[in-house]
């Protein structure tokens, strides 16, 4: 055990040389080494990709728990894999399932990014979530535990399980990552602001980072929790339920799953051989002080555009690009009329008249919004984007109601070299993130 | 009527597999056996413990988690069976 932290540490000390050079020349570069996906179109980065790239739908009935006398029936579920068949029962038992899919989700990118050769207990990777309804089913059950038979039967694991830092705990702990860790909740913003919290743990010379979110929203409470916004769509037809940017738009559909990327130095991944799919080039987070108490409040969603083009330009500006450079846009695509038009204002304002003429889909339309794995799923599609040069359609896209080049049916074939994902969290927040391509890396 | 069967280490390992998620064979156990080789920690055994007492009407002491081996804990847990017929 001991000769094993030696090791581990004579090999950091050697590694984090070239990242810690470069990080305090300035001259750091954050890449995406890895990806690691859970959706309801797939488990996994490539089945998700090429079900993302076929506009494939997964919106189905809620089947978690019976749902018939919720005004919401809806929602994308994780089916392709149990967790139960990957994740050990000693941790199965003391986690929620938002955990499962964030260690399915870590374990396909580690993989990915081969983590292992850095040697299990590395002070060199950190980890970085983003949380929404956090540990919400097993929060649940132990509450009904306790009013309905006593406190004697509340389970030890309650208070880790629930907690919005469980996922990157237990990834930190699985992955043996002793590196930087944190958590952020930024509602579906979080995916991207966890991307960006990341690079800054690279930039001060953490050389990799597993980042991302996930989710699992679909339990009595968490679905009580996102009706109260008041956007969620109560259609019953899976078909037309979650139309964003639509004449038709009902509100959104939510969702399970997220995303985990392994984010590295640039430096530290050539020295290592590990090929960089993109790179992480700006991100801006902004906030709106007042959310619209509902759908209806044209006004209010109309002020909440200020703050999203803030965000678009400041991702830019930190990307050194011009609104000319940006060749496609990965949506935050809420699919309520005013929060649609809201984003279609921000990107004119932000981008100007070429606004419409860039590509902007939103894959999310195929399966919900999973709150902080939503935008981790966007960042991967962009990523994926970005090697193939093919901006994926937005499933079950009709009666486009706005003035923008919806990508639908098939895939946009277009050479990409900066992608522009953006993304609203309920309460105000307003994120952009630019993801690019990286010359011969 | 209270249970006054003693726990097998049959029934605990039962117990510890669906309260921890831990599995173990009886048969690996001996006396020198501990916790921390099974990867038992004291949290896991803080779940345990209300499963036991529920099922045996007892009251373990306090601390009783932080028991080192699996004999020694099952040998309190059996004391307190005893005594409380």
């Amino acid at each position: 055990m001991t000769s094993d932290a030696v090791m581990t540490s004579t090999v950091s000390a050697s590694t984090v040389s070239a990242s810690t050079v470069s990080a305090n020349t300035g001259t750091s570069r954050t890449v995406v080494t890895g990806l690691g996906v859970v959706a309801p179109t797939g488990v996994g980065a490539g089945g998700y990709w090429r079900a993302t790239l076929d506009g494939e739908r997964a919106i189905g009935r809620i089947s978690r728990f019976d749902a018939t006398r919720y005004p919401v029936r809806l929602a994308g579920e994780v089916r392709a894999a149990d967790p139960a068949d990957r994740i050990s029962p000693r941790v199965l038992v003391q986690t929620d399932r938002w955990t499962h899919l964030a260690l399915l989700a870590a374990g396909e990118a580690a993989a990915a990014a081969d983590l292992d050769a850095l040697g299990k207990g590395s002070f060199d990777i950190g980890v970085t979530t983003a949380a929404g309804a956090g540990g919400c089913a097993f929060g649940q059950r132990e509450i009904e535990a306790l009013w309905s038979r006593g406190p004697g039967h509340v389970g030890p694991y309650q208070s880790i399980a629930w907690f919005y830092a469980a996922s990157t705990g237990q990834i930190s702990i699985g992955g043996g990552f002793r590196g930087p860790c944190a958590v952020l909740s930024s509602e579906a913003a979080g995916g991207l602001d966890a991307v960006a919290l990341s690079r800054r743990a690279i930039r001060r010379g953490n050389p990799v980072q597993l980042c991302g979110g996930t989710e699992a929203p679909v339990s009595p409470y968490a679905l009580v929790s996102q009706i109260q916004s008041g956007l969620l769509s109560e259609s019953d037809d899976a078909a037309s339920a979650y139309l964003p940017f639509s004449g038709s738009a009902s509100g959104y559909v939510p969702a399970e799953g997220g995303a985990v990327l392994v984010l590295e130095e640039l430096a530290h991944a050539r020295e290592r051989g590990v090929p960089a799919l993109a790179e992480i080039t700006g991100h801006t987070a902004a906030f709106t002080p007042q959310q619209p108490p509902h759908r209806e409040d044209a006004d209010g969603w109309a002020r909440t555009s200020d703050a999203l083009a803030f965000a678009i330009s400041g991702a830019l500006a930190d990307a050194g690009i011009a609104p000319s450079e940006v060749d496609a846009v990965f949506a935050d695509g809420m699919g309520v009329l005013n929060a649609d038009r809201a984003e279609v204002a921000a990107l004119r304002a932000a981008l100007g008249a070429r606004a419409r003429d860039i590509p902007v889909t939103v894959p999310k339309a195929g399966i919900g919004r999973a709150c902080s794995g939503a935008a981790a799923l966007d960042v991967a599609a962009a990523v994926l984007a970005l090697r193939d040069g093919r901006v994926p359609p937005t499933p079950g896209a009709v009666d486009l109601a706005h003035d923008i080049d919806l990508v639908t049916g098939a895939p946009r074939r277009k050479p990409l070299r900066h992608v522009l994902c953006l993304a609203r969290g309920f309460g105000g927040y307003a994120s952009a993130l630019v993801v690019s391509g990286v010359e011969g890396a | 009527m209270p249970e006054t069967a003693t726990v097998s280490l049959a029934e605990f390992t039962e117990i510890l597999s669906s309260s921890a998620g831990v599995l173990i064979a009886p048969d690996l156990v001996d006396e020198a056996t501990t916790f921390e080789e099974l990867g038992v920690d004291s949290l896991a055994l803080l779940g345990v413990i209300p499963v036991l007492e529920r099922a045996r009407q007892i009251l373990l002491p306090a601390d009783a988690e932080n028991i080192a081996t699996v004999s020694d804990f099952l040998d309190l847990v059996n004391d307190t069976v005893r005594k409380a017929v």
